[in-house]
């Protein structure tokens, strides 16, 4: 399959460095995928996390062009560091840049806010509301 | 006081000699520099003397402009400027080609971006074939406790 004519070399290649870089910084690993969902869009980014290999540490972004629809799912272990808050900051983040048309550009931000929130260190001894 | 104006001689003509290569040619640059300037104004002061040697009271006009000169001068040069000015700005962005026009859907299969070579399923067979597929992957141990974030555009 070739990704050419949606993302050229040096779009792929930044999305590339900041899915590296976020992965470097959390210990995670971030996967993007650019998929036609044909249907329940977050159905189909679920079940692609759960065909992930170490998808309790994988940070699966999907992104479906067609239906205008972005899914950002985490593992078990990676929602610990990447929350529900951190997700839909990025998630803010990707989808006013492609609203402009800039698909790899919001998605390389995306990356880059979700390596800042999942950097975060945990906070285990006190509970969360 | 004797001591220090001594050494500073010293140092101004240790640094003459260190610097006696360059010296020569900051020389030779400064003595171009002036010979074209000399040039330059007695060019631009030529058609001066010229004209006030034409007539009486320096009132020659010259031949005049024909009209596709006027037309060159006063229309076709402010357009190349134009249109120089156009293609700076434009010309980067043309030589990239079309942008993703978002809202379009992809005509190739999925893409994956997958630096970290966690994807198992191959690329060509992700997209699942019918509800059952989803179904029954999304029932697998672990994935019940996903999280994450949706967004529309």
């Amino acid at each position: 399959m070739a990704a050419g004519e949606r993302l050229t070399e040096r779009e792929r290649a930044a999305i590339e460095r900041a899915a590296e870089r976020s992965g470097a910084g959390t210990g995670l690993t971030f996967t993007v995928c650019f998929a036609d969902a044909r249907g329940d869009v977050r159905a189909h980014a679920r079940s692609l996390h759960a065909g992930l290999a170490n998808r309790e540490h994988a940070v699966l972004v999907f992104v479906d062009p067609g239906a205008r629809a972005l899914e950002i799912v985490t593992g078990s272990e990676a929602r610990r560091r990447v929350d529900k808050r951190g997700a839909t900051l990025a998630t803010l983040a990707m989808t006013s840049k492609f609203s402009i048309g800039d698909l790899a550009g919001g998605v390389v931000d995306g990356l880059q806010m979700l390596g800042e929130s999942g950097r975060r260190p945990p906070v285990l001894h006190t509970d969360n509301p | 006081m004797a001591t220090l104006t001594s050494v500073m001689s010293h140092q101004v003509v240790r640094g003459a000699v260190r610097t006696v290569g360059s010296g020569e040619a900051r020389s030779a640059a400064r003595l171009v520099v002036a010979a074209g300037s000399v040039t330059i104004g007695l060019l631009l002061l030529a058609p001066a003397a010229s004209a006030s040697t034409g007539g009486p009271g320096g009132d020659d006009t010259g031949a005049g402009l024909s009209f596709v000169q006027t037309l060159l001068l006063y229309v076709g040069a402010p357009a190349a400027i134009f249109v120089l000015i156009v293609l700076l700005v434009v010309g980067p962005s043309l030589g990239k080609g079309p942008r993703h026009r978002t809202g379009a859907a992809l005509e190739t299969g999925p893409i994956w971006v997958d630096p970290a070579g966690v994807q198992r399923t191959p690329a060509d067979t992700v997209t699942p074939d019918g509800p059952g597929a989803t179904r029954r992957r999304a029932t697998e141990p672990g994935a019940s406790d996903q999280g994450g974030a949706s967004g529309r555009w």
